[in-house]
């Protein structure tokens, strides 16, 4: 279903995992790599774009993302970082981001990409091991013996 | 939507992504060792990616704040953009955690790291150190700096496992001071100096159990005279051993080499899992090491001092280094062809190789 606007703009429109349904311009679309190639492999024709990993909150967020990005092109450079640290702030918390990074990883924008694992990254640089497995529910696999061997080999690194 | 159309979108989707990832790697110029890792990661990304996305789904349609899957490549994606000291205080987070870092940071650094050298680029008494041409080189460490203000002429003795040894000193030869560095954290600890050392090296001590532990031991040599055993006025070698972990020197036995005390340069080097120690005169210094018919190289640096204390150092390793000299010296014809002479040279010197044993190893 290709609606089209007054501008002559090309709408599409995307369905996400939870059913939520958003109109987007077409350009404003194909920030996203994957929905690029889905609208070139002709599979926007007729009917929405499923999205099936990303739920309707985050794929709103990416939508805002994607819209600003496509419209900013002369726009300078400052301001967008500026909304972009702005827009980074608002996802607020880890799982937020984690989410919005695993939806740009699978929708290939890489902008978003960097953005969010830049983020992430600065969020966790100063964190403990502890900290960081807490973050993400990852569990310490290590038996103690090879904990005692990681720590060795890092003592020099760390004293 | 039908069924069909989509299972011919999730194909076409698979194969969308492996273009993207293939231009991912011409992009990155990523060292042939890595692109090998990835190449065999990515030829089982078609079987990864289905489970990937099924995680994602699942994880996404999780209305629980902790998330119990974080995806490899997302995870990469943020590991790749810490700093190196967080790098190697997050090994210790899981064992995913740590293979995936030893993949991505350690393999191509340990591999790396026997060519550090002072930097082409920034000369001798630069504040950087290391790096080949495409590396610019570590920030040499503060403590290394305030050590010798005042030209400074710095030896690296050897690396590894992501240390290195240098050796400072203030003036040409004069007041040598032994440094263990971790470029990759800036932590730089001084060696108590407590021996003249007549030969260093550096290397793994593998004949202990946990040679990990001993991974990091500065060895000393240095001749002694040996009255009671050889000739008078012959020399030979006693090795001391620096335990980084424990902070202390041994005495390790001294190999039956016997050496000559003038003309002749002595260096210290790892071959394969043998303490190697070389001993030839002149300038042809040559560190190459028969074994078993097969030649290898000790990875070591070789200085070749010039009459204005500026030192030219080659280097062996799997590929041959030559490095430029003070700033005011391009790579030179006469460089390259040192570089060749010594590549080509055969063994002049007497190499001693042994287990080595740690004074801890009962």
């Amino acid at each position: 279903m290709s609606i089209t606007t007054e501008n002559n703009e090309k709408m599409i429109t995307l369905m996400s995992s939870d059913g939520e349904e958003f109109v987007v311009e077409e350009a404003v679309a194909a920030q996203s790599q994957t929905i690029k190639h889905l609208i070139e492999d002709g599979c926007s024709t007729e009917g929405s774009i499923p999205l099936p990993n990303v739920t309707g909150r985050v794929l709103s967020e990416v939508i805002q993302y994607c819209k600003k990005h496509s419209s900013s092109d002369d726009k300078e450079e400052k301001e967008l970082e500026a909304w972009d640290a702005e827009f980074v702030k608002a996802a607020d918390d880890h799982v937020a981001l984690t989410d919005l990074m695993m939806a740009a990883n699978f929708l290939d924008i890489k902008g978003l990409l960097d953005l969010v694992a830049q983020t992430l990254a600065n969020m966790i640089t100063g964190k403990s091991p502890e900290e960081v497995r807490r973050m993400w529910n990852i569990k310490n696999d290590f038996t103690p013996e090879e904990a005692e061997k990681v720590r060795k080999e890092n003592q020099w690194a760390f004293e | 939507m039908s069924a069909s159309r989509s299972s011919g979108k999730q194909k076409r989707d698979g194969g969308r992504d492996d273009t993207a990832m293939e231009t991912k790697h011409n992009k990155t110029r990523a060292p042939a060792n890595r692109l090998l890792v990835d190449q065999a990661k990515s030829t089982n990304t078609d079987q990864a990616k289905s489970t990937n996305t099924e995680q994602l789904l699942i994880s996404t349609n999780m209305t629980a704040p902790n998330r119990s899957c974080l995806p490899p490549d997302i995870l990469e994606e943020i590991l790749d953009l810490l700093p190196t000291k967080s790098i190697e205080r997050f090994r210790s987070v899981s064992k995913s955690f740590f293979s995936l870092l030893a993949i991505k940071f350690n393999l191509p650094k340990l591999q790396h790291y026997p060519c550090i050298t002072n930097s082409s680029k920034y000369g001798m008494n630069s504040e950087y150190i290391g790096g080949d041409v495409k590396n610019e080189g570590f920030r040499a460490p503060d403590e290394l700096l305030f050590a010798a203000p005042d030209q400074r002429l710095c030896l690296l003795l050897g690396s590894c496992n992501r240390l290195v040894v240098l050796n400072v000193s203030n003036q040409c030869g004069a007041k040598w001071e032994t440094f263990v560095w971790n470029p990759f954290t800036g932590i730089c600890r001084k060696l108590p100096h407590r021996y003249c050392s007549y030969a260093y090296g550096f290397g793994c001590d593998s004949a202990c159990n946990d040679y990990k532990v001993f991974a990091a031991t500065a060895l000393h040599w240095r001749p002694r005279e040996e009255s009671s055993r050889g000739e008078k006025g012959d020399q030979f070698i006693a090795a001391i051993a620096f335990d980084l972990e424990k902070e202390k020197f041994h005495l390790v036995h001294g190999p039956p080499v016997q050496i000559s005390p003038a003309g002749y340069v002595s260096r210290l080097g790892v071959v394969g899992e043998y303490l190697c120690f070389s001993h030839s005169p002149g300038y042809k210094r040559n560190i190459i090491w028969e074994r078993e018919g097969r030649v290898e190289y000790v990875c070591d640096f070789i200085p070749q001092y010039f009459k204005d204390g500026r030192c030219m150092m080659l280097q062996f390793c799997c590929d041959l280094h030559v490095l430029k000299w003070n700033n005011n010296l391009e790579e030179s014809d006469e460089a390259e062809k040192y570089s060749k002479k010594i590549k080509l040279g055969r063994a002049l010197g007497v190499p001693y190789a042994q287990t080595l044993t740690s004074p801890y190893a009962s």
